[in-house]
């Protein structure tokens, strides 16, 4: 695989910080959370603010944080610098599966847009679990706001642009009884 | 003391937890995780309340409530997976035990560290304090000192540990952030009660 010494790179700065409890990778400083906590935090503030600007909030701040994340750690990467788009992108969905976001497949990939399919995002496996355990319904409208926004700062980074060049939307998703989550990606 | 911290925080971190190389999902002890950077994890909490000034009291508690379920669903099911009936069952006898089992746990997964804490299991009370929580430094860096307390994820999951060890049911529990580093205290603090009709613990 031609980005495995960049994974090693960035899977050797996971560190856990003993005396703060704190851990950081690429960089950055990271947290555990699990689907409980995340997809409560989703359904709260979409009951609260609306579905529309609920989504809008994760989807923008997932993406300004992912995007200063990644370009922290591989801004300075001269290896993955030396990458086309592609190759930038497909190494970036290799540390998304390291954040355990999900596994994501690319479909279409250009620089005016791209599609990205995945049977495994993280939130939506975490809603499905949730209909099992406290009832949740089938949603109405697609659940993984901040998948939309992690996609939109990788494709900022793979293109070396800045943050807000793209938009990001999810057109199906698992919790609508989709088979997988797609995520439709243009310029803005 | 009966449970060995450092076993179970060594034993935790050494499931080398990030997401499996196929599907990209971290699953263990019952539950789904992911690596969210802090920054996320914070800001997209202020910009909500930012978003609803007029009902921020009940903003708030709609994020003290998510991580009270989450506590109760996350530690709950960890309490009945197999990782835990392996590692840390045998450790734990007693509600100081299992509550000193979650501390150890809750302290590995980058949220800050508890440092201490009082139990008064007649009373059913629980003081726990915290150093370095992931709100704290993030918030003042980002926002300035802040005039109130603002680790709302530690106050539902210091409520929803008593939960947890009182029997489990949800919301049994409530508290306050008493102190908090982010408006200028040296330490957080949570003081957790049975819930009552009237309660005010300031």
């Amino acid at each position: 695989m031609s980005n495995e010494n960049i994974l090693n790179r960035y899977l050797g700065t996971l560190s856990f910080d003993a005396e703060r409890s704190r851990l950081e990778i690429g960089g950055t400083e990271v947290a555990y959370h699990c689907d409980k906590f995340n997809t409560r935090i989703l359904k709260n503030i979409e009951d609260v603010m609306g579905y529309e600007d609920g989504s809008k909030l994760l989807r923008e701040w997932a993406e300004k944080t992912t995007h200063e994340s990644l370009e922290s750690f591989l801004g300075k990467d001269s290896e993955f610098q030396a990458l086309d788009p592609r190759g930038r992108m497909e190494t970036i969905l290799e540390i998304f599966k390291i954040l355990a976001y999900g596994a994501i497949s690319i479909k279409s990939f250009g620089e005016t847009g791209a599609v990205f399919t995945s049977p495994h995002s993280y939130l939506a496996e975490g809603w499905l679990e949730n209909r099992k355990a406290w009832g949740w319904t089938l949603r109405q409208g697609p659940a993984c706001h901040d998948m939309c926004g992690h996609l939109a700062g990788a494709m900022c980074i793979a293109f070396g642009k800045p943050v807000g060049s793209f938009l990001a939307r999810e057109t199906s998703c698992r919790t609508m009884d989709a088979a997988e989550c797609v995520f439709e990606i243009k310029g803005a | 003391m009966a449970v060995n911290a450092k076993v179970i925080q060594d034993g935790v971190l050494g499931m080398g937890l990030r997401g499996a190389p196929d599907t990209g999902l971290l699953r263990g002890f019952g539950v789904i995780l992911a690596i969210n950077t802090v920054d996320y994890l914070i800001e997209r909490e202020i910009a909500f309340l930012n978003a609803l000034p007029s009902v921020e009291p009940m903003a708030e508690k709609a994020l003290v409530d998510a991580a009270q379920w989450c506590a109760n669903a996350t530690f709950g099911g960890m309490m009945k997976s197999a990782e835990w009936a392996d590692l840390i069952a045998p450790m734990v006898k007693t509600k100081t035990d299992s509550l000193e089992a979650l501390h150890a746990v809750q302290n590995v997964l980058g949220w800050g560290r508890i440092v201490d804490y009082e139990l008064d299991e007649e009373a059913k009370t629980y003081t726990m304090r915290v150093k370095h929580s992931y709100y704290c430094k993030n918030y003042i860096d980002n926002h300035g000192v802040s005039t109130k307390p603002r680790c709302y994820m530690w106050l539902g999951v210091t409520a929803g540990n008593m939960d947890l060890v009182f029997g489990g049911k949800v919301n049994e529990f409530e508290g306050v952030e008493t102190l908090c580093e982010a408006k200028g205290d040296d330490i957080c603090e949570f003081k957790v009660r049975q819930k009552r009709s009237l309660f005010d613990l300031l």
